[in-house]
């Protein structure tokens, strides 16, 4: 009985340093590899729109924040960027930036970090850019 | 008796690590949801004017009158950002955060929407006070999107 014992604290002493490690591995990083190439994050992080008024892009992906419960933290017109951020569990900041892409679209890339990591899922990029679409009455096109 | 100790303690260290390290990050596609309709009405208003200039800056005085500081402003993106801290006598002091964003309504020149969020207030009656002392300010009137 004393070994039983003996063999079940070292499996829970065991555990306890493995789950941390490995048991709660968010789906993310399973799913996705960890090497994730720069040029893949662009992607996933940028739509272009057809579209050449910067400064209305820039102030419907403020509202689209503003409707998905953000705070807006900064905005600077000239830079066409804008930061903000949101607190559910953890600290979301959210940095957006628009600029002209060619003659006839904007392209907006989102740059998400949450509890100061990066977030390299695509999922939350389609959800935000689909989100701003909807405010913006035009298709998001993705770039490569 | 000893190892039944060593083992409780296992258990409750193994069941706290878990636990900590499930709860510390959440999804990211979590903070996407969407706020609910009734919420953005009840911090949204239409205002009879198109100067988004003078509407912040009486969104940026009614907040001074509730004794908030502007933080950032950016007239060309019509929004501005504002803070306090606020404590009851020997209480910590919990800060508040406010923004504004004007925008026009798309086919009607001359009117303004004004969406005012106060981080964690949902309270209407707040909302409907600092929205009725904007318009004031603003000699217009504000009605409800």
């Amino acid at each position: 009985m004393n070994i039983n014992r003996q063999t079940l604290s070292f499996l829970l002493v065991l555990g306890m340093v493995l789950v941390p490690a490995g048991g709660c591995v968010s789906t993310q990083e399973r799913l996705l590899d960890s090497d994730t190439s720069q040029l893949q994050l662009r992607s996933f992080q940028s739509r272009a729109f057809e579209t050449t008024d910067q400064m209305k892009t820039l102030r419907t992906v403020m509202l689209t924040l503003q409707d998905l419960g953000f705070v807006l933290t900064s905005g600077e017109a000239g830079l066409g960027s804008v930061t903000a951020s949101k607190w559910n569990r953890g600290l979301m900041v959210i940095t957006v930036s628009v600029r002209p892409r060619g003659e006839t679209q904007m392209l907006v890339r989102a740059n998400c970090q949450v509890d100061k990591e990066r977030v390299d899922d695509p999922v939350p990029y389609q959800m935000f850019f689909s989100a701003l679409a909807k405010a913006m009455f035009l298709e998001a096109h993705e770039v490569e | 008796m000893r190892v039944l100790r060593t083992v409780d303690v296992a258990l409750a260290l193994s069941l706290a690590a878990i636990l900590a390290g499930c709860t510390v990050s959440p999804m990211p596609e979590e903070f996407f949801q969407p706020v609910s309709l009734e919420q953005q009405q009840i911090k949204s208003r239409v205002f009879e004017t198109g100067n988004e200039v003078d509407i912040l800056r009486a969104c940026a005085y009614v907040l001074m009158d509730n004794n908030f500081q502007v933080l950032e402003a950016e007239s060309q993106l019509g929004w501005l950002s504002a803070g306090k801290l606020k404590a009851a006598p020997g209480m910590i002091p919990i800060p508040y955060r406010a923004t504004v964003l004007v925008y026009p309504v798309a086919g009607r020149p001359g009117v303004s929407v004004v969406r005012l969020t106060l981080v964690n207030v949902d309270d209407a009656d707040i909302y409907q006070e600092l929205f009725a002392r904007i318009a004031q300010l603003l000699f217009v009137k504000a009605s409800q999107i």
